[in-house]
């Protein structure tokens, strides 16, 4: 007769070792799996928040000084591959980083400067790839990604925007991009534009914003007779491609549960006394489930990116899973609003202006607005239905 | 983080699934539904063999000491062949009764003919009015002398008609609702005063109504204390959604997989099936159900072998209303792309069906669950 003699999963239900931050007060997600290292990780993690990002202070001095702590502590970019100034942190240690700036609500990343662009440089062989790789370290310089056009569709073969090679190599760029996130602040513009022929497949390009030719008005960046070096090519290789590599990222997929958590629980605290409208309560308790499956999807699948086996399901399952999450937490948001959905204040004049409503509840709307649409058409120039085609081809079902 | 399962565990999972493969037909299986036990007595005596009915059982009671991921691994696979056999009602059920509430001499009577496939048993805990509330209950047990007199009726309950043995909830003290005064009992099936009704479920199972009329039991028929009966009962019913939802994840695996396979054959206007865009993104729709659904399994296993407490039942809840949700996307949609087929009898597909949406009204369906999810 077979005899079985654990009971248990492999994992290690080791208490957390930390003597400031009471297990009740950590993510009970997560705590359930790790072993003593990443308890000691996790809890390295935790005094490194609590000391260096203090919400006490006001807005741009919090900023300041947690960027300079990431900085000097060498954790300003944990994505990226260490020889580039990455951490070499684990999926795990990722994941467990991602969850405890969230949980604190700390700005994970500050720009794409660090997603989208970095990675197009990391290959790059040229000082001035260097020089921008450094600035975005060290978190001196911000940049935005332009890909969406006004008569384009989803597919990037419609755009127009266009790139003239001159004589000496150096190019001229005329278009006009839209929707593009962060253009008023940031110093650079990772654009995507066809290089040379009308048809060739989409390349990135870098523009400084404060370059001849650019003018922005607001989330509209028009590009007009801006003459570029040659090395502000930054990839060649098909760019459709580069966006479904950023879609599927480890960073960006294993951090949706985390932040879609901090969304709920903020989204329970407000809807609190709101007994009359039960289906909205059934609403969030749903979220609340779908939440949770999503997290054990993540921590299954970094599991198994850190044990170098077989995924047990093709990144484009979290990014599609995520997204229909994130339009369900949309809706609700905007439930629980109530008539404070309809004020559409200018921007910056709110700065200037008392808010209203509360704090933040204008910022909160636009999010919530953004969610219910479905962004990822805007962050990834991609559909849910171009997705669930990826997918199918993943799974071999077509 | 992980989650490998170990060597004893891959072992367990090879061998049911081995099994299911080579032994259980779907043909076999729908022979043992129509037969007059309802299922193979030669199937039950193999699992005793092989250790599967003593997998969950302290080694103390004479089994292997094996917790919720065995339970779920098995039930998985069990999940996948759309197993008939009793496993559910007696093992985890009322087995599980006896081994959360039964004191060292009940356990000694009752755990060694169960894990050696001698003893069939059933959890006789639902009435008509109570539907999902474990503590609504009329039924109730009198004290008498030294022993308790039991009157009342228990309804569907799972392999009543196969059972040598019944765990019988009962009322000792409190009003019909209270969580204080219910009791348990361990009553032989074949008593004075115990009355069945037999009859086939929806989804190829047995289940019998009933009646007890003046059944005389002894002071060591009670199971744990008196009145205290509702955690053990809880515990145990727990320990059946876990299963129950990990038999629907095999379920939703078996009709995925047969729903792609069908979809790359059947042809229509010159080519396959498959090849419709409306009907991959329906598949991957149905992937993602599925991989949804095992996740929570895996957290609800994770939690249960943790320890027994509101963790735990949170978890489950959550794993319950994923199964309910994702079972009835599955199924209905495997349905719809097998046509008219789907639902026949001959197909395998409309017989996971009726599992999966049998497996959400049992122990609580998704509203009842969602409540408890968010009360927890």
């Amino acid at each position: 007769m077979p005899l079985y003699l654990r009971p248990k999963f492999k994992t290690h239900y080791g208490a957390w070792v930390s003597a400031d931050f009471p297990i009740s007060r950590l993510d009970p997600a997560v705590k359930l799996l790790l072993p003593p290292a990443e308890q000691r990780f996790a809890a390295d993690v935790e005094t490194f928040i609590r000391r260096h990002w203090q919400p006490q202070l006001a807005t741009a001095a919090r900023l300041s000084r947690w960027q300079q702590a990431l900085v000097e502590q060498g954790w300003s970019v944990p994505g990226w591959p260490q020889q580039h100034g990455g951490t070499g942190w684990s999926a795990t240690r990722k994941y467990l980083w991602q969850r405890a700036c969230i949980r604190h609500r700390v700005p994970l990343l500050p720009d794409p400067g660090a997603t989208v662009v970095a990675p197009l440089l990391f290959d790059a062989d040229n000082s001035t790839a260097a020089e921008w790789l450094d600035a975005i370290r060290t978190l001196r310089s911000r940049w935005c990604v332009g890909f969406l056009e006004a008569e384009a569709g989803a597919e990037a073969a419609q755009f127009v925007t266009q790139a003239d090679v001159q004589a000496n190599g150096s190019l001229e760029l005329n278009g006009r991009k839209i929707g593009v996130r962060g253009a008023a602040q940031a110093d650079w513009l990772c654009c995507l534009a066809r290089v040379g022929e009308p048809l060739a497949a989409p390349c990135w390009l870098a523009v400084h914003l404060h370059s001849p030719g650019v003018s922005r008005d607001k989330d509209t960046v028009t590009l007009n007779g801006v003459q570029l070096p040659a090395e502000h090519l930054l990839a060649p290789a098909a760019a459709q491609h580069a966006l479904e590599v950023l879609l599927c990222s480890e960073g960006r997929l294993l951090q949706q549960s985390a932040w879609l958590q901090g969304q709920l629980d903020m989204l329970l605290e407000v809807t609190a006394g709101l007994s009359e409208e039960p289906g909205l309560q059934r609403g969030l308790t749903e979220l609340g489930v779908a939440v949770e499956a999503l997290r054990v999807m993540e921590l299954r699948y970094a599991h198994a990116v850190e044990q170098g086996g077989e995924l047990p399901f093709p990144a484009q399952t979290l990014a599609l899973r995520g997204e229909q999450i994130f339009t369900q937490l949309g809706d609700l948001q905007m439930q629980s609003f109530g008539y404070y959905a309809l004020p559409y204040p200018d921007g910056l004049l709110s700065h200037n202006e008392m808010p209203i409503g509360s704090p933040g509840l204008a910022e909160a709307v636009q999010q919530a607005m953004m969610l219910k649409t479905g962004s990822m058409y805007e962050e990834f120039a991609t559909t849910l239905t171009q997705v669930r085609d990826q997918l199918a081809d993943r799974l071999k079902i077509n | 983080m992980d989650f490998s399962f170990t060597e004893e565990q891959t072992l367990l999972e090879e061998s049911v699934a081995r099994f299911i493969q080579n032994d259980y037909a779907f043909d076999d299986r729908q022979k043992l539904v129509k037969s007059e036990l309802g299922f193979s007595a030669d199937n039950w005596s193999t699992f005793a063999e092989l250790g599967w009915l003593g997998v969950c059982f302290a080694e103390a009671d004479g089994g292997f000491g094996g917790g919720a991921v065995e339970a779920m691994l098995m039930l998985e696979n069990f999940g996948k062949g759309l197993v008939v056999e009793p496993y559910l009602a007696t093992v985890v059920l009322a087995g599980g009764a006896l081994k959360h509430g039964g004191n060292a001499e009940q356990k000694a009577r009752y755990l060694p003919g169960i894990i050696d496939g001698s003893t069939q048993a059933a959890l006789a805990y639902a009435e008509p009015q109570g539907r999902f509330n474990l503590a609504d209950l009329t039924t109730t047990a009198a004290k008498d002398g030294g022993g308790y007199v039991l009157n009342g009726y228990k309804a569907v309950v799972l392999n009543g008609p196969a059972a040598d043995v019944l765990v019988i909830s009962a009322r000792t003290a409190g009003e019909q609702r209270d969580r204080e005064g219910v009791s348990l009992f361990v009553v032989d099936a074949g008593a004075a005063g115990v009355s069945r009704r037999d009859y086939p479920t929806v989804d190829g199972l047995r289940a019998s109504e009933v009646t007890l009329e003046n059944v005389k039991v002894d002071a060591d028929a009670l199971l744990g204390a008196e009145g205290e009966g509702l955690a053990v009962l809880e515990q145990a019913i727990d320990d059946g959604i876990l299963c129950v939802g990990s038999e629907a994840v095999g379920c939703m695996e078996v009709l995925y997989k047969d729903t792609v396979e069908y979809c790359k054959t059947r042809k229509q206007f010159g080519q396959p099936i498959g090849k419709f865009q409306v009907l991959q993104h329906r598949m991957v729709d149905m992937f993602m159900e599925h991989e949804q659904s095992k996740s929570l399994m895996y957290m609800a296993a994770m939690r249960m072998d943790e320890g027994y407490g509101p963790e735990a039942q949170k978890a489950v809840s959550a794993f319950k209303v994923q199964v309910g949700k994702s079972g009835r996307f599955v199924g209905q949609n495997a349905v719809q792309l097998h046509g008219g087929m789907g639902m026949t009898d001959e197909l395998n597909i409309g017989h996971y069906f009726k599992r999966l949406t049998i497996i959400d009204t049992l122990f609580g369906n998704v509203d009842f669950h969602l409540k408890r999810f968010g009360q927890l």
